[in-house]
């Protein structure tokens, strides 16, 4: 127990206890950070009424599915092309770098790409002759973050569906091919099938993880007066921290609590009962 | 067989082209920012695609001044350093706790601890935010060490209480029988056995730590107690008109950690995909 309890301090006060106070606060009354009641239940009620909120759910959607793409699809795509080259190092330790970099670097440096004017994107498309684009701004917005997302964790996801595939023995696929199957069809019929936990594993961490973003959303687009790519997270932090507004803000980081548990919890359930454990490989 | 050949030709061809064309997507924006870093910003906003026409360091010079880089990278090393010595001395010690001893309430406690792997930090934001104010810690360095501290714990339990699972016990059980105490046999024999993992878990710790944004966006409004990561983001906003200057402070945050990362490329690897990927 006098093992444990290093940790269990540390945990407890920085962890499980903020976790009460915030319950506690979204049932509260503030005015600015002086309390004024308990027991209010108008913040759950403005959450149902309120349409930014609305909006960012919406965007985190979007945000969603254009990950699952970008970083889930892309990854797996190169994964299965690095597996059939001998000589992949170099590609792999490349796609991967950015994950190490930290998210303002990367959101800075790609706010420089898209600036509509001496941008990178904007200057590229010039020579091909296309006008300049506002890249971060409607109808652009919530894509133009995606891609930046992709460029980061395509490279993550790929080194770790190319560990699984790794992993499938190599006399299954050249028996299949000398069996006479094409490169498409060891990929859908025995790398996908073979890697499948793992697959469903990053769809659960890209969006999960779809709703906890927060870094890019605020770097790449600021203060974004059109709140054109308001996301759970920013509008969160914007809520109690810059309106000062403790008890919504302290709501709203329940329902992001709620919706990134229940995605966690009915996806075990479903594993339990459907598809069988999703640790087994 | 002749299509057979040519399919297979046809294959290495287009794998070649989409990895290079991949590679092109991530070569040239950093090719971009290192080449723009050096000119004027007169020069960029000109012609943004141009080359440097020499190689002059007066951007890194301004820009380092300018945002102070010296301090908040000292902030940031502090940050990172005394985050990292609290998660492994926390994390080593209760995964042993968690593997070898008995005690009541262990599997719950542990299944308790386990639960911080898939909490977003947004739960415990706003209170953790409040509990810092009330006590004075907010704008201090504190307020950001021990909440990242506490995120990258649970993950560090998990991975060292696996890993001493899989050390046989014949070894403390025969220090055990010379007399050796538990926490002799935990600091003489477990910690050194468990070197591999530890090194793993200051992977991840430093990498994490060191990138944080989220944290110190909320904790930490004093401009000298910026760690480096919030304080780029304060000075790319105070001087977005000039993207030079601001490209050249990026080229020197990112540069040393491309160097790290050429030398430790495996070991990083798996450190950062140690949460997904069960060795």
């Amino acid at each position: 127990m006098l093992f444990v309890a290093p940790a269990l301090l540390v945990y407890a006060t920085m962890v499980v206890f903020p976790i009460v106070l915030s319950i506690v606060f979204s049932f509260t009354e503030w005015q600015r950070f002086q309390v004024l009641s308990f027991g209010t239940i108008k913040h759950y009620q403005r959450i149902g009424s309120d349409p930014v909120l609305a909006k960012a759910f919406a965007n985190n959607l979007v945000y969603i599915a254009a990950t699952i793409v970008l970083e889930g699809f892309v990854g797996l795509v190169l994964a299965a092309v690095a597996h059939r080259m001998t000589r992949s190092m170099v590609f792999r330790a490349i796609f991967f770098a950015p994950v190490i970099l930290p998210s303002i670097v990367i959101g800075t440096l790609w706010r420089r790409i898209y600036a509509t004017s001496a941008g990178l994107l904007n200057s590229l498309l010039e020579i091909v002759g296309f006008e300049p684009v506002v890249w971060l701004g409607p109808p652009f917005t919530m894509y133009a973050v995606s891609v930046v997302s992709g460029w980061i964790f395509a490279g993550y996801f790929m080194t770790i569906f190319y560990a699984s595939m790794t992993r499938i023995p190599s006399t299954i696929i050249e028996a299949a091919r000398i069996d006479g199957a094409g490169e498409l069809a060891i990929f859908f019929r025995i790398e996908i099938p073979l890697i499948k936990n793992m697959i469903m594993l990053v769809l659960l961490v890209i969006v999960t993880g779809g709703f906890k973003g927060f870094d890019l959303f605020q770097i790449l687009l600021r203060r974004d007066p059109l709140q054109s790519g308001i996301v759970l997270p920013t509008y969160l932090i914007r809520t109690f921290f810059e309106n000062t507004d403790i008890g919504y803000g302290s709501a709203l980081s329940m329902v992001l609590t709620l919706v990134v548990l229940g995605i966690m919890g009915i996806t075990a359930l479903v594993n339990r009962y459907v598809v069988g454990r999703i640790d087994e490989y | 067989m002749n299509i057979r050949r040519i399919l297979d030709i046809a294959w290495r061809v287009l794998s070649r082209a989409v990895m290079i064309a991949v590679l092109l997507v991530y070569l040239v924006p950093v090719a971009w920012m290192y080449s723009s870093s050096m000119r004027s910003n007169g020069e960029l906003l000109l012609d943004p695609l141009g080359l440097p026409e020499r190689i002059s360091f007066a951007n890194y010079v301004t820009a380092w001044q300018m945002a102070d880089l010296g301090r908040h990278f000292l902030i940031s090393i502090s940050i990172t350093a005394i985050a990292t010595v609290i998660v492994i001395f926390c994390s080593t010690l209760a995964a042993y706790g968690f593997s070898r001893l008995d005690f009541a309430g262990r599997k719950g406690l542990y299944a308790f601890f386990l639960f911080g792997l898939i909490l977003p930090v947004q739960s415990f934001l706003v209170g953790m935010f409040i509990m810092f104010r009330q006590v004075g810690l907010l704008n201090t360095i504190w307020s950001v060490i021990l909440p990242t501290s506490a995120v990258a714990l649970p993950l560090a339990v998990l991975l060292a209480k696996n890993y001493f699972d899989s050390l046989p016990s014949s070894l403390e059980e025969s220090a055990h029988l010379e007399g050796a105490g538990t926490f002799a046999i935990y600091r003489l024999i477990i910690l050194p056995l468990a070197a591999p993992i530890v090194v793993t878990i200051i992977t991840f710790t430093v990498i994490n730590v060191w990138n944080e944004f989220m944290i110190p966006f909320v904790m930490v409004q004093t401009a000298a107690k910026r760690p480096l990561t919030t304080s780029l983001y304060v000075f790319s906003t105070k001087y977005s008109a000039n993207y030079a200057l601001t490209l050249a402070a990026l080229t020197m945050i990112v540069t040393p950690m491309f160097f790290i990362y050429l030398v430790f490329q495996s070991q990083i690897q798996r450190g950062i995909t140690a949460g997904a990927v069960k060795n």
